[in-house]
């Protein structure tokens, strides 16, 4: 028996996640798992894009969580996965910056989870990701390959009606990096990406859920993402 | 090269106009400016300032900037070539002017603004900038306005009107008038100037995206600066661009003088400048601070500082020359390059006192050789005559003992 998706389950799956990594449930429900411009121990990773294209950015995001030691792993995940979006070419910063992981197509690249201070230099030379328009996600292939073919399949489907680009790389990168932290997306699972404008039904038997406050309604969750399966390929 | 093509329709090619006589040039009408042969390997100086919108008053910090570059010009089209580069149109096109000229047409629709004085202008320009948040331009219309200024090179009634009386004031100061009225389309469209940027390797363009756009030297240490914002607005950088990109392939040296609060803009405009293999370099000077405070236009103060108090105070009694030379003496070497000292009148009537001891004492005379010796001495780094210290000169408690030769670039 499914449970509805209403505000009471949503707020169930949001203490589930919190309870798993210790992180405060009052410090998410206030808000301040979205506050930037935080103390000096809050970690933060960096994306810097200059485009968008969800195979390479998947499996770049996918490669850098797995690749995070795993004391750095878990004080991240505790400190809600914080990621900044922010906009510059990967290209032209490399040999200032070295990056822990560059996407494929060279769009994009990460800088492991540290304290503001750390970063503070490339944030004074790039800009946050901002976007206007409505977001429409790029019809995704049916499959993003990992490699490795472990044998399982997971499907990951992400809710993006209403959302700038900005918010839905949000989302998508906590549901990828979560999952991943978790242990429920492996390096060698096949994923496949697939994206609905909202949520009509609640998920049955997910491995893992994104909630979070909506960017649309403020007092209410929502829910974002939703990892399902494994199956077998 | 002819400029009768919409630039939209038929963006100008990128290959420079035959000769050193390229349309934004004026010189100096002098026949004693003839160079020496050091001249001709540097090539042509072009000075690029950014224009004054003609919506407010000229305040105290507006003629620092101008009697600097009078200075400037004047002396370096001694020695060498030199351009004074001038167009309307790449600064009447941005937001800030025609926002107030919408203001102006929803707020006072029947204005007759043939004897509107500089003040009155200027207390709409405050009044424009306290108030427009609460009023409503819409997008559009001031998208209608742009379209105007770019295509017809239209300057609204009140511009009109603030051009008048600024042309009375540089012939009462001499100003060397490069063509405040001059408008000519400008030389890249905006797709255009992109394109040479993403050419050069400076762009960062995320409209595909639905973002801004940006030149892009982050990787010379430079922050991103935005040229195109996420709503598809351009603002004035890139209007700056449109005009000077093409420029620095016809002039190898670009001198641009700013204020010193856009030296981040002007950092980026050099360094895309030397990309495209100008030598470009930059001059920004402070404001000028009025009641120990230093303000914008839009935020007032300059009420007491207008040019008619100095007109009224200073011309009766002292008369033209004085006059000139005084303001020149008091703006460039009295109130130094930077925003430290404050706008007094007791110091600027002492520099008028100045001027007349100076101009009883070395009554200006032609002497070709010695001016350009003297010039010479007072060359800065970048090939241009140091205004601030050719000024040093005469306004020393010893002033130079060929200060009459120099005088006249004064008057």
């Amino acid at each position: 028996m499914t449970a509805p998706l209403d505000q009471a389950a949503l707020r169930g799956y949001a203490e589930r996640r919190l309870a798993a990594s210790g992180s405060s449930v009052a410090a998410f429900l206030d808000g301040q798992a979205d506050r930037d411009g935080a103390p000096a121990h809050r970690l933060a990773a960096i994306v810097v894009l200059k485009a968008f294209a969800p195979e390479p950015f998947v499996a770049g995001a996918r490669a850098f969580v797995s690749r995070l030691p795993p004391a750095l792993r878990a004080d991240w995940y505790r400190e809600f996965t914080r990621t900044i979006f922010l906009a510059g070419d990967p290209s032209r910063l490399g040999a200032r910056f070295p990056f822990d992981e560059v996407a494929a197509d060279g769009a994009c690249a990460w800088l492991a989870p540290a304290p503001p201070a750390r970063h503070e230099a490339l944030r004074r030379l790039l800009k946050p990701l901002h976007t206007e328009g409505p977001f429409a996600p790029p019809p995704a292939p049916a499959a993003l390959d990992r490699g490795g073919g472990g044998g399982r399949v997971l499907r990951l489907s992400v809710s993006a009606g209403g959302l700038r680009l900005e918010h839905y790389l949000v989302h998508l990168h906590h549901a990828l990096s979560e999952a991943t932290i978790e242990g429920h997306l492996r390096p060698d699972d096949r994923l496949e990406l697939g994206h609905v404008t909202d949520f009509r039904a609640p998920p049955r038997a997910p491995a893992y859920v994104r909630v979070h406050h909506d960017v649309a309604l403020a007092g209410r969750l929502r829910l974002y993402a939703v990892l399902e399966g494994p199956q077998r390929a | 090269m002819t400029r009768t093509d919409n630039p939209q329709t038929h963006p100008a090619p990128s290959a420079p106009p035959a000769g050193p006589t390229a349309t934004n040039e004026r010189r100096v009408p002098d026949a004693r400016r003839r160079p020496t042969g050091r001249d001709a390997p540097e090539g042509t100086l072009a000075l690029a300032p950014i224009l004054i919108t003609p919506t407010k008053p000229l305040t105290p910090s507006h003629f620092k900037g101008l009697l600097w570059l009078d200075v400037l010009y004047k002396a370096t089209a001694i020695l060498r070539d030199t351009v004074y580069l001038t167009n309307r149109r790449t600064f009447d096109v941005s937001l800030q002017t025609v926002g107030f000229w919408a203001y102006m047409d929803a707020r006072y629709p029947d204005e007759d603004y043939r004897h509107r004085s500089e003040r009155w202008v200027g207390e709409r320009y405050v009044e424009f900038h306290r108030d427009a948040p609460t009023l409503t331009l819409s997008p559009s219309a001031v998208a209608a306005y742009r379209a105007r200024v770019e295509r017809d090179g239209w300057v609204h009634a009140i511009s009109d009107r603030v051009l008048d009386i600024w042309a009375s004031h540089y012939r009462a100061l001499n100003l060397y008038d490069p063509g405040l009225r001059r408008s000519e389309p400008l030389a890249l469209t905006r797709e255009g100037v992109l394109d040479e940027l993403g050419r050069l390797g400076c762009l960062l363009d995320l409209r595909p995206l639905g973002g801004a756009v940006y030149v892009d030297l982050t990787e010379q240490g430079i922050p991103l600066r935005q040229l195109v914002d996420a709503g598809g607005v351009d603002n004035y950088l890139l209007s700056a661009l449109r005009e000077l990109l093409p420029m620095a392939r016809s002039f190898r040296t670009v001198l641009l003088l700013s204020d010193e609060d856009l030296t981040a803009d002007y950092v980026v405009i050099e360094r895309v400048l030397a990309r495209v293999g100008a030598r470009a370099f930059r001059l920004s000077l402070g404001r000028v601070p009025l009641d120990g405070a230093v303000k914008a236009s839009r935020e007032g103060g300059w009420e007491a500082y207008l040019f008619e108090r100095f007109l009224e105070r200073y011309l009766p009694r002292r008369g033209e020359d004085v006059f000139r030379l005084g303001m020149r003496l008091y703006f460039v070497a009295g109130l130094g390059r930077t925003a430290g000292r404050g706008f007094c009148f007791d110091e600027l009537d002492g520099a008028m006192s100045r001027a007349a001891r100076l101009l009883d004492r070395f009554p200006p005379a032609a002497d070709a050789s010695q001016l350009e010796a003297v010039l010479r001495s007072q060359l800065a780094h970048h090939g241009n005559v140091d205004p601030y210290r050719l000024t040093s000169l005469l306004f020393a408690n010893r002033p130079h003992p060929a200060a009459g030769v120099v005088l006249p670039l004064f008057l």
